[in-house]
């Protein structure tokens, strides 16, 4: 069973191409067989699988046409990152196809108004309207005791998106990801607190997935 | 009430090392009392797995009914206890513990009783860090009619506590006390004392898991049922000298080990190096028997009688016949005693202990809960892109190409078996999964291939075990068959490129 999880947001350079990398590697890391499909223009992602060394879990990357046609057979998992913007009409596509919509936002007054626009331009989607898809927050790049951060926490809680993840802001990503690599990658126990980060996330994505089933 | 326990036979002369360990601060020879078991005149309770009793201990009478339970580990069972007022049992609680399909089958009914147990036992209750476990020494007799024969044995009850402290338990005993597992209870012997039957080889049975059980939950059940097979065959290896026995015990062992292969990505088998290795010898011991026995059962004769004369052919029969019994007194041997008692508990608390799952990422967690079928598609594909991959090279390559093609081959049917039952509601627990026509002659052409490139390093073997004085023909005879199956092997290959043609023509290795 293939199911798909689409990584977007509105506002450029809320951190969707390494929320998207950091899913697809910790789901192959457990074991799923997973495709990473990059459509954003700035080709982030893709830029990440070309460096990624043959070593770690294998992500497949999903080279974009028109349509699902060059998912490789057998993947369980595609984790989609999206464009900045919910203009194109194959986007929203995206968005309705999708079971799962993950949603990163940094701990700023920018972003946390640019989110609530977008979230509510997510609710006139009709399948999301429907409540037939899981939106999950991520709250990227924070810091537990900045003001930013506790103010973005209480922002969330009135539009009713709690975070799943709070993922901290770390020099160590985009080292990381300058070597086509994700926290998931290494096992070190520093690694392993940041990997335990992720994991409410990627722990609810795969409790809505079998519920859905 | 679940029963969860473990016996063990002492051998002779060991009774003052039981009472040492167990029983030093308890003086006398232990309580008598007497068992009477029954059963239907066809002795349908015990056909279906039940064990009916009656236990007199002076002047209290105690009725047990025992009966299996599906799925869980081979030292687990249900027992149901009332105390009664005479020795004549109480059919009202029977029925009422009974399983519901059996009542119609068991009633009405007379039971009568089939034999009966008399014994002396000690019994001492051994608590550590808040776990118990109740150690009995029972020794006595077991009367079936005008027959008899004796108990001496020690078991391990678990009443409180986790199977590591019953583990933990009984590897302190076997230290104490080297002894054999005693697989069969006294029931199962007093029925074949009462009936003259033998143990009989026992095969695999099904293994019903449901696409959606949880990895761990499918695994432990796979391995639960390879174990049980396992010990299931330690009766009839040790008493009835059936080849079968043997060759059943192999491939509990084989299922056991292609478990760990299918489900390899997701399990952590560091913990457990030695335990693995001694299966893997274990697996050897009795793959020697079998060999030995496909060759003078199956080789021997698919040599043409004009190229091999009659002496040499007798020479080479009588020496590997002799090699085969030898071997199967080893496996006896091994099988009777200590070093597989331990290696049971050991193999037991292991597969019951969850160790075995990687736990060391946080992104472990998820394959606590992950459905097992998905795991079990693309690590089955996975499978079977190698044996392409492997035979491709082999239909160009040498003879150890076609080795590892063979390899490939093998893991596909045997550690992808597990993995096909799982894989989709339809074929769950609906028994074996049915592969290919193409795959299972490819292995079988694969299996002769690899038995006559066996040969000379079989015979090398053999001939170490050959007196010297039968040395000079046992040689000639060898080396004839040593050239005689490099031709097999030359002819083998031949016949596997044609199957690999088939095989990959059939596109898929499990039949749709």
């Amino acid at each position: 069973m293939t199911l798909t999880i689409c990584v977007i947001n509105g506002k450029g350079g809320c951190g969707k191409s390494t929320v998207s990398t950091h899913l697809a590697a910790g789901l192959a890391s457990s074991g799923l067989q997973t495709a990473l499909m990059d459509r954003d223009r700035l080709r982030g992602a893709t830029r990440w699988h070309k460096l990624r060394p043959k070593s770690a879990a294998r992500v497949n990357l999903v080279r974009w046409k028109n349509d699902f046609e060059d998912i490789p057979v057998g993947t369980q998992r595609i984790v989609i990152d999206c464009p900045a913007s919910l203009r194109q009409s194959r986007v929203r596509e995206l968005v309705a196809e999708s079971d799962i919509l993950v949603v990163p936002i940094l701990p700023s007054v920018f972003d946390e108004h640019a989110t609530k626009l977008f979230l509510e331009k997510l609710s006139a989607i009709k399948k999301v309207r429907n409540g037939r898809k899981s939106i999950l927050v991520v709250s990227n790049r924070h810091r537990a005791r900045s003001l930013a951060s506790q103010r973005l926490d209480e922002h969330l809680r009135s539009l009713g998106h709690e975070p799943f993840a709070r993922i901290s802001d770390r020099s160590v990503y985009p080292q990381l990801a300058a070597e086509g690599l994700t926290v998931f990658d290494r096992q070190t126990s520093a690694m392993r607190e940041l990997q335990e980060e992720w994991m409410p996330l990627i722990e609810e994505i795969e409790t809505s997935i079998r519920l859905a089933a | 009430m679940i029963e969860t326990e473990i016996r063990f036979a002492v051998p002779d002369g060991m009774d003052s090392s039981v009472t040492q360990h167990y029983f030093a601060a308890i003086p006398g020879p232990g309580e008598y009392n007497r068992t009477t078991y029954f059963d239907t005149s066809d002795n349908a309770l015990w056909n279906n797995g039940i064990e009916f009793r009656v236990r007199t201990n002076g002047m209290k009478h105690k009725q047990t009914v025992k009966t299996r339970i599906a799925g869980t580990s081979s030292f687990m069972r249900n027992e149901f206890e009332k105390e009664i007022e005479s020795e004549q049992p109480d059919l009202t609680h029977l029925h009422s513990v009974l399983p519901p399909e059996l009542r119609s089958a068991v009633y009405p009914a007379q039971f009568r009783p089939a034999f009966r147990t008399e014994i002396r036992r000690r019994k001492r209750i051994v608590e550590k860090d808040g776990n118990t476990i109740e150690a009995v020494h029972d020794r006595g007799w077991i009367v079936a009619g005008r027959t008899s024969t004796e108990i001496d044995e020690v078991e391990h009850e678990l009443q409180q506590g986790g199977s590591q402290w019953l583990t933990d338990a009984c590897l302190s005993f076997l230290d104490a006390v080297p002894c054999g597992l005693q697989t069969e209870g006294k029931a199962a012997r007093g029925f074949r004392l009462a009936t003259g039957a033998n143990p009989v080889p026992a095969m695999a049975e099904n293994v019903f898991v449901p696409s959606t059980a949880p990895l761990p939950e499918a695994i432990v059940a796979m391995m639960r049922a390879a174990y049980a097979q396992v010990l299931a065959n330690q009766s009839a290896l040790l008493l009835t000298g059936d080849i079968e026995a043997v060759h059943q015990m192999r491939v509990g062992l084989r299922r056991l080990r292609s478990v760990l292969s299918a489900f390899a990505p997701v399990l952590d088998l560091s913990g457990a190096p030695d335990l693995l290795s001694e299966t893997k010898a274990l697996f050897a011991r009795l793959g020697d028997v079998r060999e030995a026995d496909v060759f003078v059962s199956e080789t021997i004769a698919a040599i043409p009688e004009t190229a091999l004369d009659a002496r040499r052919r007798q020479i080479l029969d009588r020496e590997v016949h002799r090699y085969r019994d030898r071997a199967y007194a080893d496996v006896a041997n091994y099988v009777n005693g200590p070093r597989f008692g331990r290696f049971a508990v050991r193999l037991n608390g292991w597969i019951e202990s969850g160790n075995w799952l990687r736990n060391a990422a946080p992104v472990d967690r998820l394959l606590r809960t992950r459905p097992v079928a998905d795991f079990a598609a693309s690590r089955l594909s996975e499978m079977e892109r190698k044996l392409i991959k492997r035979g491709r090279r082999a239909l160009k390559g040498t003879i150890d190409d076609w080795h590892e093609a063979r390899i490939a081959a093998k893991k596909v049917r045997y550690a992808g078996e597990p993995l096909a039952m799982v894989m989709s509601p339809v074929s769950a627990g609906r028994g074996k999964p049915k592969f290919t026509k193409g795959l299972a002659r490819l292995q079988d052409e694969l299996g002769v291939f690899n038995d006559f490139s066996n040969v000379p390093a079989f015979l090398a073997r053999v001939r170490e075990t050959v007196p010297k004085n039968a040395l000079g023909g046992f040689g000639e005879a060898a080396a004839f068959c040593a050239g005689w199956s490099t031709a097999e092997v030359g002819h083998a290959v031949h016949r596997l490129e044609k199957s690999w043609k088939k095989f990959e023509d059939e596109k898929g290795v499990l039949q749709s």
